[in-house]
């Protein structure tokens, strides 16, 4: 029973990340219908400047370079705040010149803004994992993770800090869209960005503020999945890129607690999943993209989504 | 949502799906690094250096290629291979079989290339060591332990010792020397993780030890707490890590965060100064099998060691580099009893070598063309690799 207790608690912490980045694409999904490929890059880079703002040195270019040696909250708030300009440059750039041409024209620029972003970050900070400093207040001075045990179930403090961070997080963005007057905007600008324009919304800055906010999400999502994997590499966004697209999918593309859901029924299935189905650890991945079928061929909308049609 | 979404979303996987495949031919780049210029009169001796030097295992590709071209300077600086100027074509297989034999391709077309110092993966030197069997070309892999390469044919040879080999000296070294009964066995599932894995399930129960969970995942991988957790639950006495040390350094941190407190025994994708750089605390006292003791007093180890740190700065040369330049010298050698820089000549002579004294240890061959060597044993101790106190017994 305490094994599929803590079977359980691995793919809720797994999941609380893969809502985070799936934020982000759902958001900017809801109001452009781009899925910007690029969040998973955004997620790395997150990690990456959580990293470097915590350590007294790191390796850049293959030199070693003095940094600020920040505690690990406040690092993590500038790395969200770094890639949500850099999100919202490569809209600005990458995005918005194709804004009124075809829709996979600009799929395909964001595809190509990901690999860019692979290769700037490998020559950045080389191919390497990068090691994630311990964070004081979730690790003993031995270096032990800081953890207790409930019913046989292990948890660390960190894991707890996660989770509670993703549903805060999570509840300000749906009462920001739902109840601000810019979150009105945006889903005004979701519903038919013309419109919303005739009446006064500066859709432009709508979308920029969507891709200020899902960047900032992915970095948060980064700095954390950091934190729990020990460790940054320049590859690393991709799978948890592609895995939070399907938890969007999964939830509902374009509906912000449908991401939520999506991506935590996404961990937890994957956890079961790879514990449970014969040979399922071999299958990890493939548990997700299945599920990414069985919800476009039976429920495309999502579970969270609407099922009236949004636009002709 | 309407048809319009369902459809955007499976063309976004197509496209994305096509970008991939993109990916895959780009990254299949490759550079040559040689030395001075050529003297005019006699043949080079080329040889073909392939790992992946780019992508998630580019960390492998580097030392590789930075053990050869020490080799290459060290030769170069002697007067060349009977004459002839010593010159390294590097060769981008990103580990995959599918590059790999791209790259074997190349090679086999370079009149010049007499000698292959590579593949790195078990999966990419099957694919191309069928190719250089067939076409005449001399292979010698520094780190590709699946059994099967060898019997290829009679130009693949390799001086690391086979998983199985490795597999049977690690069981045996697991329940013998430090009397462990109740094993479990965590393995990355490719050629190599598989392999080792096997030899060392059948060698364990053969010594009288016995398997109680055996768990495997994907390299690249970043979780492995479902298969942690269904490990804990089994009780061992001893966790058998096969694989690498990137997701290595991961599961002795997921194993603490999951209270699971147990020995853990790395295989030679361990063996990296990277792992307890990247495991931290979580990794001391891990054992580790290991190809090449760098602190080993030997004129010849200090001679590379110290050549290895002056061009590439601080950090110590691993397995992979120190194989790769025992490589280079072992071929550079045969070449010299060959009297010429041919590929033929130089794989009749490689079955005549006897003994070559490598700086990872001495090298014979068998008559499959597999290496005789030595197992030994390092331990994580305050955040470096030291000789373990409990060396196997030969």
């Amino acid at each position: 029973m305490s094994e599929l207790g803590q079977q359980l608690v691995n793919g809720l912490m797994i999941g609380c990340l893969y809502a985070l980045i799936a934020v982000g694409y759902t958001m900017v999904y809801g109001i452009i219908e781009l899925i910007n490929f690029a969040f998973g890059e955004l997620f790395m880079f997150g990690a990456f400047i959580t990293i470097m703002m915590m350590s007294p040195e790191i390796t850049l270019f293959g030199n070693t370079v003095g940094m600020p040696h920040l505690n690990f909250f406040l690092a993590i708030i500038i790395a969200m705040a770094v890639v949500a300009v850099m999100g919202v440059t490569i809209e600005r750039l990458a995005y918005r010149p194709l804004r009124n041409a075809p829709r996979l024209a600009a799929l395909i620029s964001a595809i190509g803004v990901s690999i860019l972003l692979q290769n700037v970050a490998q020559s950045i900070f080389g191919s390497q994992q990068v090691p994630f400093p311990d964070i004081p207040l979730f690790t003993t001075p031995a270096g032990a993770p800081r953890a207790f045990a409930l019913g046989g179930v292990y948890i660390t403090y960190f894991q707890v800090f996660v989770v509670v961070v993703t549903v805060v997080v999570m509840l300000l963005l749906n009462f920001y869209v739902k109840r601000t007057r810019m979150g009105r905007a945006m889903r005004a600008s979701a519903q038919d960005k013309r419109t919303s324009a005739l009446m006064g919304v500066n859709v432009n800055k709508v979308i920029a503020l969507t891709f200020l906010i899902g960047s900032a999400m992915g970095a948060l999502a980064g700095g954390l999945y950091g934190g729990v994997y020990h460790a940054a590499w320049p590859l690393m966004g991709f799978n948890p890129g592609l895995k939070a697209f399907i938890a969007a999918v999964l939830g509902g593309i374009g509906n912000i607690p449908g991401a939520f859901l999506g991506g935590l029924l996404l961990g937890v299935i994957e956890a079961l999943g790879s514990a449970y189905l014969p040979m399922g650890s071999q299958y990890r991945d493939a548990i997700a993209f299945v599920i990414l079928i069985l919800i476009l061929s039976f429920r495309p909308s999502g579970l969270l989504g609407s099922t009236v049609s949004q636009k002709a | 949502m309407t048809t319009i979404h369902k459809k955007l979303v499976l063309i976004s996987i197509l496209v994305l799906a096509l970008a991939l495949a993109l990916v895959a031919v780009v990254g299949c780049g490759s550079s040559s690094s040689s030395g001075d210029a050529t003297t005019a009169a006699s043949t080079p001796f080329k040889v073909g250096v392939a790992g992946p030097m780019t992508g998630d295992y580019a960390t492998y590709g580097k030392s590789h290629k930075e053990g050869a071209e020490i080799a290459m300077e060290e030769l170069n600086a002697a007067g060349g291979v009977n004459g002839g100027q010593v010159s390294l074509e590097i060769g981008d297989d990103l580990g995959d079989p599918k590059q790999a034999v791209l790259v074997a391709q190349k090679y086999i077309d370079d009149a010049e290339l007499v000698v292959v110092d590579g593949h790195q993966f078990s999966g990419a030197t099957i694919a191309a060591g069928a190719k250089y069997e067939t076409a005449g070309l001399p292979m010698i892999s520094p780190s590709a332990t699946n059994p099967d390469i060898t019997d290829l044919g009679a130009y693949i040879w390799r001086i690391c010792m086979t998983d199985a080999v490795q597999g049977e000296g690690l069981a045996n070294y697991s329940v013998m020397t430090l009397n462990k009964q109740k094993i479990a066995i965590m393995y990355d599932n490719s050629d190599y993780g598989r392999g080792l894995a096997d030899a060392y399930e059948a060698a364990v129960k053969a010594a009288g030890g016995s398997i109680v969970g055996k768990e495997q995942y994907a390299t690249g991988d970043t979780d492995f707490k479902a298969q942690l957790t269904k490990l804990k639950g089994a009780g061992p006495d001893l966790l058998f890590l096969s694989g690498y040390y990137p997701e290595g350094s991961k599961i002795a941190q997921q194993a603490r965060e999951l209270g699971m407190d147990v020995q853990m025994l790395g295989s030679d994708g361990y063996a990296s100064d990277e792992l307890p750089k990247l495991g931290g605390a979580a990794v001391e006292g891990m054992l580790v099998s290991t190809f090449f003791d760098y602190t080993k007093n030997e004129a010849a180890v200090k001679k590379f060691v110290d050549a290895y740190k002056a061009k590439y700065g601080g950090g110590n040369p691993d397995w992979f580099a120190a194989n790769s330049y025992d490589v280079v010298m072992l071929a550079a050698q045969a070449a010299k009893n060959a009297g010429k820089n041919e590929r033929t000549a130089i794989n009749d002579a490689l079955g005549s070598i006897g003994t070559y004294q490598g700086i990872a240890g001495p090298v014979t061959f068998d008559e499959n063309g597999d290496v005789i060597k030595p197992l030994q044993i390092v331990v994580v101790k305050n955040g470096a690799l030291a000789t373990a106190p409990q060396q196997p017994t030969q």
